[in-house]
């Protein structure tokens, strides 16, 4: 007569035998044990209870590009808030509940560009580098629309952005660059900023010109883009839209960006001015930096409050 | 075109500063991590929370990772102590955000009682001791070895299988309070 299986044998077999994977002999055994076994039957029980669980429903894009820029901003701890940072409140935005959080604006530039996340001090081609230091010392919230030392790339002062704005709204709109030089992290940043003169963008529109010009703008650079680019400027921008549906589209560019030595890959830049009120000015900013074709790994994102300079 | 890189190969070039490789990491193991962090608090909010907190302490301790395992074991380990940190501070025993909006009503059809089967077991989950939740959630819903789950909760294998064992015991008992008059057992 055959040796009674034995129950721990029987309990490691159990999962594999609701599913069926056991030969019919082994299955026998399995049964004539469970016949006599109450601990055994009672764990069976358990096992079927289990399989009507399934699956979670599979992460949805939204939620993985939130997760990225969650984990990838992480790199420095955030410094102590800044006066402005307290006056302008932090909203964190719940994309899927409270995991989905924006890093306080002075908080998130002293941490993005003292930033070693994407670069650590690699060959830079050429583009002007700020020292790390100074630039996580940066205590202003100021996207400025006149840049010091700027290099290339089309940047305006203060006065030529006030003519622009008085020359009325379609003087300024979304502009596309096509920038050949190579960023570091920090390059790419100061590049983003430099390109976007967000000051200007911020004066000319309001909350309520989303609305009916954020697609608009959108076509307007995927079109001046064109190519694969177009279609990656149209997707990344809808992700960036349910995330933040108060979001304008100000700028975009296709540039070379080297977060390592030897390392190169072609990025898409997106900047956008944004708010989360229904009315009002577009008084934050955020830019963010994908892979050309791939809006899911978020390779560069940065947020501020735009104020104009003094 | 996909990294084909190891993990091992993707964190030593992260840890030598290319952070770009961090996430294709997390792309690779952002599924697993979630349904796990699913299954442990039974509810997705959550769960998105603890997978973002696992990661980000994954991103911040990559130094500490000694190359004697698998990446993927010593992030489920992350990926559980985020969960138990987390299931402390909600100190969740009562309907999860998900449960609220189902209201299953078990009279009414074939798909609300699936759902209403769902939730008791989760809830039921909930209820069981840490270890043996850990252990049935990784053995029988994440279809993780006794090896792996060993090496995760640093307890031997034989304590593993004890703790599966258990567990289910105590979960079919949780059920069976619950309801009684259900018969759930399948014949196989």
């Amino acid at each position: 007569m055959k040796e009674a299986m034995d129950h721990d044998l029987v309990s490691e077999l159990l999962d594999r035998h609701i599913r069926g994977e056991l030969t019919p002999e082994l299955a026998a055994e399995v049964e004539t044990h469970l016949a006599g076994c109450a601990d055994c039957s009672t764990e069976l029980k358990a096992l079927n209870a289990l399989e009507t669980t399934g699956e979670p429903a599979p992460l949805t894009e939204l939620e993985r590009a939130g997760l990225r820029r969650a984990v990838l901003t992480q790199a420095v701890p955030l410094p102590d808030a800044s006066p402005a940072a307290a006056a302008t409140p932090t909203e964190p935005s719940r994309a899927g509940g409270g995991w989905y959080q924006f890093l306080g604006a002075a908080a998130l530039i002293a941490a993005v560009l003292g930033f070693a996340y994407l670069g650590f001090g690699g060959d830079t081609g050429g583009n002007d580098t700020a020292a790390t230091s100074e630039s996580a010392d940066e205590p202003s919230l100021q996207m400025e629309a006149q840049e010091e030392g700027a290099e290339g790339g089309s940047s305006l002062t203060q006065d030529a952005a006030a003519g622009s704005a008085a020359a009325g709204r379609d003087a300024v709109g979304p502009t596309f660059e096509q920038e050949i030089k190579r960023y570091d992290s920090e390059g790419l940043n100061r590049f983003a900023k430099r390109g976007l003169s967000l000051v200007v963008f911020s004066k000319t529109y309001v909350a309520e010109d989303v609305s009916t010009l954020r697609d608009e703008f959108v076509e307007r650079l995927a079109n001046e883009a064109g190519g694969d680019l177009a279609e990656t400027i149209r997707t990344c921008a809808a992700l960036v839209f349910t995330q933040t549906p108060g979001a304008l589209p100000a700028y975009a560019a296709e540039a070379d960006f080297e977060p390592a030595r030897g390392k190169e890959s072609r990025v898409l830049v997106l900047g956008f001015a944004f708010t989360k009120e229904e009315t009002g000015p577009l008084a934050r900013a955020m830019v963010w930096a994908w892979p050309v074709g791939d809006c899911e790994t978020v390779l560069h994102y940065t947020e501020d409050i735009i104020r104009p300079r003094k | 075109m996909a990294d084909a890189r190891s993990d091992h190969d993707l964190l030593h070039s992260f840890l030598g500063g290319d952070q770009t490789t961090f996430a294709e990491l997390m792309r690779r193991h952002e599924d697993k991590i979630f349904a796990l962090a699913y299954r442990m608090t039974g509810d997705r909010a959550d769960a998105l929370d603890a997978t973002q907190d696992a990661f980000i302490s994954a991103f911040k301790q990559a130094k500490s990772f000694r190359f004697d395992s698998a990446f993927g074991t010593w992030l489920y380990r992350i990926a559980m102590n985020s969960c138990h940190d987390l299931l402390r501070k909600r100190k969740r025993w009562g309907p999860t955000s998900e449960e609220n909006q189902d209201k299953p009503d078990r009279s009414v059809s074939a798909v609300d009682d699936s759902v209403a089967a769902r939730i008791d077991v989760t809830r039921a989950l909930a209820q069981l001791p840490d270890e043996y939740r850990e252990a049935v959630v990784m053995y029988d819903l994440g279809g993780i070895s006794y090896d792996e789950i060993s090496g995760i909760t640093g307890a031997p294998i034989g304590t593993v299988k004890s703790r599966i064992s258990r567990g289910r015991r105590q979960l079919a008992g949780l059920l069976e309070h619950r309801d009684p008059s259900s018969e759930s057992e399948r014949t196989t």
